[in-house]
């Protein structure tokens, strides 16, 4: 099996929000991303990879959260080791453990996040109002986080993500606790977000990846797999391969095809 | 900084709570101890006394900013806060800004529930007053913030209850072991603002605004700062104390000065004139009676005085005011002489007696905290001396008499009229100017 490289498979017509080259990043004493090269643009980007792949680690470093070791990484044209402030003000961004003000309503929460976006004061009210809406939680709105599920406090860390209506949006694991219709909505929030955004979504789920993103990522070990269309993903797969569906079969294989490659480095 | 940003943090930040706290603290403070206070007569003193409370209410003030600075990582929310573009110091301004808010409305309805009282008792309205509350003002908006501080550097359960306990301790260490002029690095103020004619040195309040926004300064910087920029938070300490420890005075004398406005002459119309402080007006009426009195028994000794006028420099007579006039008796009014209204709240022959302690003169030794035995012994012959007096102009022995006033108290009463007006003169005479030992000369070992 051919693994195929970033250069070759970035959709044209991307404006490259995220280019990353040679990219490390560490993890405490762990560099757990180790060499990635990376080009993502507008759409939705599927970050698929087995557990401490990396996935959280770079999409913390994409979140400015965690500094490049080594290696670059331009985010929406501008370096991330620079002043960060001018990527963060396009950042929407929603942490594997999300965190919350409990006594906070939803409306002031996401009311919060937004000022702290530096979001113009008069633009507030409306964009919180859509980003809610959006979710789902018109109707709770006014209540106070404390009092929320845990899938309706994902659906408002994910209103936060989005109310400065973000270029690029970093959403790990953001299905966690949402119900079968809700992550069926929560899909088509993801295709909205794509039309104008990059949208890079980290998740175990690979049917969320076959159903809503433009772009799968496939990363192992710090590095970068496989990045094609979930189409080329289903298609990777075998009938012997692990997995209920064609995506996930395709992932299996792309993952083992690795770690054979791997071993035979070795 | 957003009102909408702002009104959010007024209503879900520890900061309301810390408002109500300091509410309900102060005013219970304020119930308990201050209630009969004679500071609730005049509004320099009824200030100061405020300030006093914050001995109490800046801990409470420091422990809500440290509970409140740990709730970015109780809430797991730093790692989405590290990924918003508005810097750190922006961010902590409505959550300190609400702090702010809170503790100072929280301060100014404790100090409004007494204005109204103070506004009915004292005769002397003024606005001189105001530095008094604002520093103090500024004082809990710096425990506030310092707390912030804190409770962001060190965000656990047990900092705010620590440094609410640490820092009462440490504020009434200031005060009671310290002292000097680092014991005007707390809020309090001391007790002397309790006497009517003072105010507060301009340099102290000065100072303390200084030191105060020094440390307001430190709290947000430390919640700010990350990592080493937190260092950063040393500097404003250290420049306010380089810059406030120095205008401090050294002596509690220079900590105050007089208030004209309060000292202003309010007298009798007719004569012999009886005057007092425009702060104590409320008291001369039931002067005006002991004070002629006063005035008549005294009339036959040399020199006598011709009017009375209240000693607005020594209250406390706590410094000599010498060489005193011959032509005036003076009359301190120290404030467990008035009640809340400042009106005398002895009776005229009580007020007689002191107006005539050392045949109508002011004291010589001054008395002191920390005397020691001779100077006590000094101070106590000076005394007995002074009441043996005003008993022989009265006639009789006072009820103040100590043991050795009545002891000394037949032999002096025996004496013939000629020997006692003689031995009186000599004493008012020796009394004005300080010369000589008033008890010799009154027992005749050293009469002249």
């Amino acid at each position: 099996m051919r693994v195929v490289n970033a250069a070759e498979t970035a959709p044209t017509g991307y404006a490259e929000a995220v280019t990353a080259t040679g990219l490390k990043v560490r993890a405490g004493r762990r560099m757990a991303v180790d060499g990635l090269d990376l080009a993502l643009g507008t759409g939705v980007h599927g970050l698929l990879g087995p557990n401490g792949a990396g996935k959280t680690t770079l999409i913390r470093a994409l979140a400015t959260v965690l500094r490049p070791a080594e290696g670059s990484l331009d985010l929406l044209g501008l370096p991330a080791t620079g002043n960060p402030r001018e990527v963060r003000r396009k950042l929407g961004y929603l942490p594997q453990d999300f965190g919350f003000y409990p006594r906070f309503t939803v409306r002031e929460f996401v009311t919060y996040l937004a000022w702290l976006k530096e979001m113009s004061k008069v633009d507030i009210p409306a964009a919180v109002q859509r980003a809610i809406e959006k979710v789902g939680l018109a109707d709770r709105a006014d209540d106070r986080m404390k009092t929320l599920s845990g899938g309706m406090l994902r659906r408002a860390g994910i209103a936060q993500a989005i109310v400065n209506s973000p270029e690029l949006v970093l959403l790990d694991e953001p299905t966690v606790g949402l119900d079968p219709a809700q992550r069926v909505e929560f899909r088509g929030l993801l295709r909205e977000l794509g039309e104008h955004s990059c949208v890079v979504v980290s998740t175990h789920l690979v049917e969320d990846v076959a159903a809503a993103c433009t772009d799968v990522v496939l990363i192992a070990s710090g590095r970068l797999v496989w990045q094609g269309t979930p189409a080329a993903l289903a298609a990777a797969g075998g009938a012997d391969d692990v997995g209920d569906s064609p995506t996930e079969r395709g992932y299996s294989a792309l993952l083992a095809a690795h770690t054979d490659r791997r071993g035979a480095d070795w | 900084m957003s009102a909408r940003v702002l009104g959010i943090e007024l209503r879900r930040s520890v900061a309301l709570l810390a408002g109500a706290v300091i509410v309900a603290a102060g005013l219970a403070v304020a119930f308990m101890m201050f209630q009969k206070d004679t500071s609730l007569g005049q509004w320099t003193a009824y200030a100061g006394l405020m300030r006093y409370l914050l001995e109490i209410l800046c801990p409470l003030a420091i422990g809500a900013g440290a509970w409140q600075g740990r709730r970015e990582r109780r809430s797991g929310m730093t790692e989405l806060t590290a990924t918003v573009s508005r810097p750190a110091w922006q961010r902590v301004l409505p959550v300190s800004g609400a702090m702010a808010i809170t503790v100072v409305v929280g301060y100014a309805v404790v100090f409004v529930a007494g204005v109204v009282q103070v506004a009915g008792n004292t005769t002397y309205q003024h606005l001189g007053w105001l530095p008094i509350p604002l520093v103090g003002a500024l004082a809990l908006i710096a425990s506030g913030w310092l707390g912030l501080g804190i409770g962001t550097l060190l965000p656990s359960a047990i900092t705010a209850p620590v440094l609410v306990a640490g820092s009462l301790m440490g504020l009434i260490a200031l005060r009671v072991l310290v002292g000097g002029k680092a014991a005007l690095l707390s809020p309090e103020l001391g007790g002397v603002l309790s006497d009517h004619f003072v105010a507060p040195a301009p340099r102290v309040t000065i100072a303390q605004v200084i030191w105060f926004a020094a440390l307001a300064v430190t709290g947000i910087v430390l919640a700010t700062g990350i990592g080493r920029r937190r260092l950063f938070a040393l500097l404003p300490v250290a420049l306010g104390l380089a810059v406030a420890l120095p205008l401090l005075p050294a002596t509690r004398e220079a900590t105050y000065v007089a208030d004209p406005g309060a000292a202003e002459p309010v007298c009798t119309a007719d004569l012999p004139r009886v005057c007092v402080g425009k702060a104590h007006a409320n008291a001369l009426q039931p002067l005006v009676g002991p004070a002629r009195e006063a005035l008549r028994l005294l009339a036959p000794l040399p020199g006598a005085p011709t009017s009375v006028a209240e000693n607005t420099r020594d209250t406390y007579m706590t410094s000599q005011v010498k060489p005193q006039p011959s032509d005036v008796l003076l009359v301190s009014l120290p404030t467990y002489w008035l009640d809340n209204r400042s009106r005398l709240s002895m009776t005229e022959e009580e007020a007689l007696s002191e107006l005539l302690l050392g045949a109508g003169t002011t004291p010589c030794v001054r008395y002191h905290e920390d005397p020691n035995p001779a100077e006590l012994e000094q101070y106590r012959r000076e005394l007995d001396a002074r009441h043996l007096a005003a008993g022989l102009l009265l006639g009789k022995p006072l009820r103040t008499f100590g043991s050795e006033d009545k002891a000394m108290w037949p032999a002096l009463q025996a004496l013939s009229p000629e020997e006692k007006h003689r031995r009186l003169g000599a004493l008012r005479t020796a009394g004005l100017s300080c010369s000589g030992d008033l008890m010799e000369i009154l027992t005749g070992s050293g009469a002249r």
